[in-house]
């Protein structure tokens, strides 16, 4: 009966984990139910019960998130998969912070009263830094709403953004000649649709590439059109430099 | 810049415009952060991926097995064979590369000839000039001697090897007469010892007779039966021809079948034998002692002497009379009398 029980709990963690790859709601929702599994991982690894403002417990949520998303049957228990995930995103951490334990954190206490970093001038304005924050924010949450309408969300983005340096400069290409064409920019505005057949023949381009990449094509052409002048800003010398070329 | 934060994870936009999931180490949205931890995607294991996989793996077996068939057939698999016919006859079995494979030996003399020596792994011809010059130091050719070799397979024509064994052997002062195997013949072996396993079977008794003879079955050759007794035919005139599946019959009926038929019972088995004393065919040869069933029969007390009415009459019954070559045997269990 017992074992029945195990198998039966052990099956729906697999369900729910197909789940959670495709639905950021249910990878939160499965991140937070496994928050003391997570925990033990780390603390396993840390020799100690790890605090909320510990970079090791983000890291270990981070990998249980990777875990969720590289997971299949083929790989047996979901558990011993995350763990092993946790347990090596723990240890990358842990090398690449031993290989800068030379340099001295600003952070330090340079006396009783203040810090290392107290001591360096600082040009930056922290008002302008929290509007400009603020303004970005807003941004990203109207570029989000946008975006639903075209089917797409931000995770989606993540998942379809090309990795190939040749695919985001194919991409690229695209999008700086949808910017020399107004007309292209509307079209996709009014439709809802990417124009890949008029950007990879206005742009020289292969049409296979831009139509694997469509999704992605969406939150870019969306960031070139007016009202995002921000987030535009972030990316345009990447864009501009290719129309330098 | 952080587009997006979730219990766990963030998705950034970099500035090169690709996007991708990073650790949320405490970030908020729209907040630009630098060094993040990003997330490794890994190729999902679609089944076109599993069957490249195999399809890779199947190729790489497949040249594993075409190159290692190649190897074999070339230096492992015989592609053709010689026989140095000196007083010692010995078989080589040579490769694709005109190495020698393995030996056979032919002739008694061969064995002692070879008897320490490994050919194996040499070239033919040195081959052949070994066993010639074994055969000379043992007095087996001497100095003159033509020697036939005999060669069958692909490697090269008879003429081509002659003069290859022509070259080699030129300081051995022996001609080599190479032929082809076709007209090879083998050695007479000696005539072999008499047949154990088709003794002689004396002919069963004709239709009446048979309960003087108990003519043995076809014999139970396995069992070694007493195949010095009959070196010849039986010629026992109490032995009148009768077909052999009456033996059976008759043997059941009479006593024991024994596994031959020694017609010639006057010779008896040599007392060493392992086989069963030959069945006594005439009554009035029966030896005093019993006679012990053949290992295949099953035993049956011995069939008392024939005589001339009952053991007779009922076996006439079963034996159609007159008709030898015909025998139909009871189906009804025989029945001692």
């Amino acid at each position: 009966m017992g074992v029945v029980t195990v198998d039966q709990d052990a099956k729906q963690l697999i369900s729910k984990v197909y789940e959670a790859k495709s639905n950021s709601r249910a990878a939160d929702e499965l991140i937070a139910a496994y928050m003391p599994f997570i925990r033990s991982e780390t603390s396993r690894f840390m020799d100690r019960p790890p605090r909320e403002s510990d970079d090791e417990l983000s890291i270990a949520m981070f990998a249980f998130y990777e875990a969720i998303r590289n997971y299949s049957r083929l790989r047996g228990s979901f558990l011993k998969f995350a763990s092993l995930y946790i347990k090596n995103r723990l240890i990358d951490n842990y090398r690449k912070e031993k290989r800068s334990r030379g340099i001295i954190s600003l952070d330090q206490p340079n006396n009783e009263k203040d810090q290392l970093i107290d001591t360096i001038a600082d040009d930056k304005d922290e008002y302008a830094d929290a509007e400009l924050r603020e303004a970005t924010q807003q941004e990203i949450n109207e570029l989000s709403e946008q975006m639903k309408d075209f089917g797409v969300s931000m995770s989606d983005i993540a998942d379809n953004s090309p990795r190939q340096r040749r695919t985001l400069e194919i991409c690229r290409k695209a999008v700086r000649y949808a910017r020399s064409k107004p007309e292209i920019l509307e079209d996709f505005l009014r439709t809802r649709k990417v124009p890949i057949s008029k950007l990879a023949e206005g742009a020289d381009v292969e049409k296979k590439s831009l139509e694997r990449h469509r999704r992605y094509l969406v939150a870019v052409l969306l960031i070139c059109t007016n009202g995002y002048e921000i987030m535009r800003g972030h990316i345009m010398q990447v864009l501009k430099g290719g129309e330098q070329q | 810049m952080v587009m997006e934060i979730h219990n766990g994870y963030a998705v950034l936009m970099g500035e090169d415009s690709s996007f991708a999931f990073s650790a949320n180490m405490g970030y908020k949205v729209g907040q630009t952060v630098s060094d993040p931890i990003l997330m490794e995607k890994k190729e999902p294991r679609t089944s076109r991926n599993i069957i490249i996989k195999v399809a890779a793996a199947a190729a790489c077996l497949a040249i594993a097995c075409c190159t290692g068939y190649h190897l074999y057939s070339v230096n492992y698999k015989t592609s053709s064979t010689l026989i140095v016919s000196a007083s010692a006859e010995v078989k080589l079995y040579i490769n694709k590369k005109d190495k020698v494979i393995s030996t056979e030996i032919l002739s008694p003399d061969g064995e002692e000839l070879l008897s320490g020596s490994d050919l194996t792994g040499k070239d033919k011809n040195e081959a052949v000039r070994d066993i010639l010059e074994l055969s000379k130091s043992k007095g087996y050719i001497s100095d003159g001697d033509t020697v036939s070799v005999y060669i069958s397979g692909q490697n090269g024509s008879s003429d081509s090897l002659k003069k290859e064994l022509e070259q080699e052997l030129s300081g051995l002062s022996i001609a080599p007469e190479v032929r082809s195997m076709d007209e090879y013949t083998k050695p007479q072996a000696p005539p072999a010892p008499a047949e154990e396993e088709k003794p002689a079977v004396p002919k069963p008794p004709a239709p009446g007779h048979e309960a003087e003879d108990k003519a043995p079955d076809p014999p139970s050759p396995e069992k070694g039966v007493s195949a010095p007794e009959e070196p010849e035919k039986p010629a026992e005139p109490d032995a009148p021809p009768a077909p052999a599946p009456e033996a059976p019959a008759a043997a059941n009926d009479a006593e024991p079948a024994a596994p031959e038929a020694p017609a010639d019972h006057d010779d008896p088995a040599p007392p060493g034998e392992d086989a069963p004393p030959p069945p006594p065919e005439a009554p009035g040869n029966q030896p005093p002692h019993e006679i012990r069933p053949p290992l295949s029969m099953p035993e049956e007390k011995p069939a008392p002497l024939l005589q001339e009415n009952a053991p007779e009459a009922q076996t006439a019954e079963a034996i159609p009379s007159g008709d030898s070559p015909e025998i139909q045997l009871p189906n009804d269990p025989i029945v001692l009398p």
